[in-house]
């Protein structure tokens, strides 16, 4: 409670009892609290000509780094008595270091300066007004002045480093890339033999299958490798990903997002991002740039609280160029299956990374006898959903989130290639 | 922040020295040791930087108004309750000083302690005037005085949540 309203409460509660007891001596109580508020109350409406200015030393970082805030406070008026300056920053930062307030008298034109060193938490906000208060000695007004400091902070989410995403789509682009083509061209893997053709170089002549034809020579043709269009689709939907209280499910989401966006584009893809629920879309596009772009798309990313969006009939494939990769990242719903499999239907080639809700959640919930029957029956109602979407032609990713992402990855997508390329690969 | 420890300490001790010489003129001794140890309390409550000064203000304000119906001096307890009013300031000042960056501390002390003189001056005139002054009022007439104090009180209330 304010000082304030507890001295007036205060006040009241002596009027009342004095009248009440016709007791003189309890009213004569009342008058030191009733004359402190009024006393202060009497300079309050003075007006505070303050400037704020808030500097960071970097407005862009990564979550979890450090930005060192400088604030400062300069008195364009007349001598201030007290001033008390309050940097709402610390509710949504941790602060590391230094002060986020100050008590002061100021005298004209000097200036009050507040350094302090904050900790990123993902996210893409402007940073709150300063919250001032002043004009009287006693520090009783209720009134705080919000001073606009127009100050931005962007901070990207922090992401595990995944090696490589072995996808295979149908449809590939003409640059070349790391995904076998399915045609000979200029390649490293082996992709076949076929009739010698003049023009053919000397060292492509594959010697053992000509020295079996007399007179008919063989060329060693090799598979061409090709990067892919690739579209991210971060599941934002209301209740998915978030239920477990403190949203720690979604920002595994986000992060696995920005994980795999980095290594396709590690690997040449040209990669899109959809934030589904909020309807953001990144344009797909290449390099470091593209990884930017991305980030800072993934970095204001929310949990959705749109109802257009409580399904994913509304799923825009016109984003996505026919037979392209999709990787889908949700701890998914029963009912996205049907929306699922169409896209399978419609040629797509789909990928999903769904971290695992019901382990999640089962850590965070009470101590119950019946608890283990229940996420006993929940996994199982998970796996049949996955083996289900298996079955259609959709790869899913299991993700428990206490397990390293990259290995995850690697091992299931690992398991869905076809056995030439794992005999390659060993 | 020295002097405000000292000034607060001070004020404590002449919180409970007047409602205990109120106390035990009245012969109500015993009530007055009330005081005494309520001040005890907030002292070290205020020791060991816990937030219960209001707590205290509040305990102690309502003491006083007990001792008020045990036909306690009146002038004892106004100044037992400006003393306490005073306390209960410097204690959130020493509080807030604590917790946040000071800067032209002794600026800052010296214009609050003479805000501060002048409520406690204020405070004992008007009491002593309130006291001395006496003068014949039916029930009705204190009645509506208070009622018009009430209501000046809600529109002052009503015009700061406002703004």
């Amino acid at each position: 409670m304010s000082r304030f309203f507890l001295l007036v409460s205060l006040v009241y509660a002596l009027l009342l009892a004095g009248l009440g007891t016709l007791n003189a001596h309890i009213m004569v109580l009342a008058v030191p609290p009733l004359l402190y508020v009024g006393l202060s109350l009497l300079r309050a409406n003075q007006s505070l000509a303050i400037r704020c200015r808030r500097v960071l030393n970097r407005d862009t970082v990564r979550e979890g780094d450090e930005v060192q805030v400088i604030l400062t406070v300069t008195n364009e008026g007349e001598e201030l008595e007290r001033v008390e300056v309050l940097d709402p920053v610390a509710e949504l930062y941790p602060v590391i270091e230094g002060e986020t307030s100050a008590l002061a008298a100021l005298l004209p034109g000097e200036v009050l300066k507040l350094q302090y060193t904050i900790r990123g938490q993902r996210g893409a906000i402007s940073l709150p007004p300063v919250q001032v208060r002043g004009g009287e000695t006693l520090g009783i007004s209720p009134r705080w002045e919000a001073q606009e400091t127009k100050t931005k902070l962007m901070v990207l989410p922090d992401y595990p480093h995944v090696r490589r995403v072995s996808v295979r789509p149908l449809h590939t682009l003409g640059f070349t890339g790391p995904i076998p083509a399915r045609r000979p061209g200029s390649g490293t893997d082996f992709y076949g033999v076929r009739n010698y053709q003049p023009g053919d170089p000397l060292r492509r002549i594959h010697w053992r299958a000509t020295a079996r034809h007399v007179d008919v020579p063989f060329t060693t043709e090799f598979e061409q490798e090709r990067i892919a269009n690739i579209g991210i689709i971060l599941d934002t939907r209301p209740e998915q990903m978030q239920e477990s209280g403190d949203r720690a499910l979604f920002e595994h989401g986000v992060r696995a997002a920005a994980a795999l966006a980095d290594a396709l584009l590690r690997d040449g893809h040209r990669v899109g991002l959809l934030l589904y629920g909020l309807g953001t879309w990144v344009f797909p596009g290449y390099g470091k740039v593209q990884r930017e772009r991305i980030l800072r798309a993934l970095a204001s990313s929310e949990p959705s609280t749109s109802k257009a969006y409580w399904t994913l009939a509304q799923f825009p494939t016109r984003f996505f160029p026919a037979r392209s990769q999709l990787l889908f990242i949700s701890s998914l719903r029963a009912e996205d299956e049907a929306t699922l499999l169409r896209l399978r239907a419609f040629g797509y080639s789909v990928l999903v990374v769904s971290p695992d809700p019901i382990a999640f959640r089962a850590e965070n919930l009470p101590e119950d006898p019946l608890l283990h029957l229940a996420v006993r029956l929940a996994r199982i109602e998970r796996l049949l959903l996955l083996r289900r979407l298996r079955q259609g032609g959709v790869i899913p990713i299991h993700w428990s989130v206490s397990q390293n992402l990259d290995q995850v990855v690697a091992s299931t997508l690992l398991r869905n290639q076809p056995m030439r390329q794992i005999r390659e690969r060993f | 922040m020295k002097s405000i420890q000292r000034f607060f300490i001070a004020s404590l001790a002449m919180g409970a020295l007047p409602a205990l010489l109120g106390c035990t003129l009245a012969g109500h001794w015993q009530f007055g040791f009330v005081f005494v140890v309520l001040s005890g309390g907030w002292w070290l409550q205020q020791r060991r930087r816990m937030a219960w000064h209001s707590v205290f203000f509040l305990a102690y304000m309502g003491a006083l108004a007990f001792a008020g119906t045990l036909s306690v001096g009146a002038g004892w307890l106004l100044a037992a309750a400006v003393a306490v009013l005073v306390s209960w300031d410097l204690n959130l000042l020493l509080q807030q000083a604590g917790a946040a960056n000071l800067v032209n501390e002794a600026l800052l002390v010296r214009a609050h302690l003479r805000a501060l003189g002048r409520v406690v001056v204020l405070s004992l005139l008007l009491g002593a005037a309130v006291l001395l002054i006496r003068i014949q009022l039916s029930f009705w007439i204190a009645f509506l005085l208070a009622l018009v104090v009430i209501l000046a009180l809600n529109s002052m209330m009503r015009q700061v949540v406002d703004e």
